[in-house]
């Protein structure tokens, strides 16, 4: 078979620099869920930091997708391969976004009094993390099976997170003295759950990608 | 309606779901060579259909039996059916007035060495029309629907060959509807084309798809893809995949079809 050697090259090169920034963003997610879980200033600044490489990262692949667009024409399942990488950066980059403003309302917890966090933060912490993760698998073994199963996954992040919430104002109520330090832990449980949203959205771009079907998988 | 005296005047009647050519286990051999292979497609009325496929392939030996132009090969030999409204053209037919009703358009621009007018007056001439008065109406009736009447109507009587490759294959395709055809074949019509007059030739095609059903040959892809509403893949003298354009370039359902309309050729 006669093959468009250098389409095919750019092809490969933008699965992989998919491949890096969502490695950087899963690493930016997990620290950000760490420094929770430990309450860890140094290395939440560090995660907030990090955010700058992973924003020049989406303008660098969205500059080589709109390249290969304009030189390559690129049709049927290349085409949904680079609209499909147009369009998962774009989550990828505000997942990130979330990890950062996570980082910094840790911070912002560390300078105030220690409150317990409840548990179902963690829970719900790993299981927004988890979904980063199994979306990025599926993106990268192109397995449109596993995506759909991780969207369903946010279903159970929704529900963690209205329970944290009703938990957070009750806790507010009969703890008016912290009150300020609730408000920054429910903005971070919001983070996480608008975070499950992206990685949602990142499986159905692999769905899409995969057979051409883009839908709300949630 | 007349489509002669509707043009630039009236809204044409635009014919959605009609089918108008149809084939059925159309074979055409040239000798022992077998250039199509058990061809049955539909297709619509109003529609431009997209022939594409590698050299060799058999798009164009396809599009000339819409017309019998394969009659003049020696060798050839068809079975099959073609049905052009119903009414099979290998039958019991005048293939001089399926040539009227089926015009073609070829992938270099062949005005006749004559006038402008009478590249456009020819067609009607041959089939009867004396009337000046009419044949005037037709010339300019066919330049304007090619939008080439204000670019040439001050030089009605000026040879053909001194216009532009891009106004003569519009010239063509005057000549072609000026006999009031009801399918325009037309086989690579802007190969030979700057990138200018290739965009005129497109955009007066998707124009003349409200009065004509056009079958159009192209091995440009990106053509295909722009103006045309429906594709058929040809591959070694098969029909691989036919259907609307959005869904062969973007989920075609053949792999076949993908590798060729993606440039990875086997």
């Amino acid at each position: 078979m006669t093959t468009r050697q250098v389409f095919e090259q750019d092809l490969i090169d933008l699965h992989t620099e998919i491949i890096r920034m969502g490695a950087l963003v899963e690493t930016a997610i997990a620290n950000a869920v760490t420094a929770l879980e430990t309450m860890d200033p140094e290395l939440a600044a560090a995660t907030s930091r990090a955010d700058d490489a992973i924003d020049d990262m989406e303008k660098s692949i969205e500059h080589f997708s709109l390249e290969i667009i304009a030189l390559q024409q690129p049709v049927a399942r290349d085409l949904r391969a680079v609209a499909s990488a147009l369009k998962l950066v774009t989550d990828l980059e505000r997942i990130a976004d979330h990890a950062s403003d996570i980082s910094e309302k840790i911070i912002v917890l560390c300078s105030m009094k220690r409150i317990v966090l409840p548990h179902q933060v963690v829970t719900m912490a790993n299981l927004a993390k988890q979904m980063v993760r199994g979306s990025l698998d599926s993106y990268v073994s192109r397995d449109a099976v596993r995506a759909a199963e991780v969207a369903r996954s946010d279903d159970r992040v929704d529900e963690l997170y209205e329970r944290i919430k009703n938990e957070l104002v009750h806790l507010m109520s009969v703890d008016p003295e912290n009150i300020a330090a609730h408000v920054e832990l429910l903005l971070i449980c919001k983070y996480f759950e608008r975070i499950a949203d992206h990685a949602t959205n990142v499986a159905e771009w692999v769905v899409f990608l995969v057979n051409g079907d883009h839908r709300n998988l949630n | 309606m007349d489509k002669v005296d509707a043009c630039g005047c009236a809204d044409p009647v635009v014919e959605t779901d009609r089918v108008i050519v149809r084939t059925e286990k159309l074979n055409l051999h040239y000798g022992k060579l077998q250039a199509l292979k058990d061809i049955g497609v539909e297709l619509p009325a109003n529609r431009i259909n997209a022939l594409i496929g590698p050299s060799g392939c058999g798009k164009s030996t396809f599009l000339k039996t819409l017309n019998r132009m394969n009659d003049l090969i020696l060798d050839c030999r068809i079975d099959g059916r073609v049905y052009i409204d119903d009414v099979d053209i290998y039958g019991d037919i005048d293939v001089v007035d399926l040539r009227r009703r089926v015009g073609m358009v070829f992938q270099k621009p062949n005005p006749f060495p004559m006038s402008i007018y009478d590249n456009v007056a020819y067609g009607p001439r041959t089939h009867g029309t004396k009337s000046k008065t009419v044949l005037d109406e037709i010339v300019e009736c066919s330049l304007r629907r090619t939008a080439l009447w204000d670019e040439v109507k001050d030089r009605l009587r000026a040879s053909a060959l001194g216009i532009s490759g891009g106004q003569q294959q519009r010239l063509c395709i005057a000549r072609t509807i000026a006999v009031d055809p009801e399918i325009i074949l037309m086989d690579e019509p802007t190969s030979a084309l700057d990138p200018q007059s290739t965009l005129k030739i497109e955009d007066l095609m998707t124009e003349l798809k409200k009065s004509y059903t056009i079958v159009i040959v192209t091995h440009n892809m990106q053509q295909a893809a722009r103006v045309s509403d429906n594709t058929a893949f040809f591959l070694i003298g098969e029909v691989v995949e036919y259907g609307p354009t959005s869904r062969i370039f973007n989920q075609p359902t053949e792999k076949r079809t993908e590798d060729y309309i993606s440039g990875r050729f086997s």
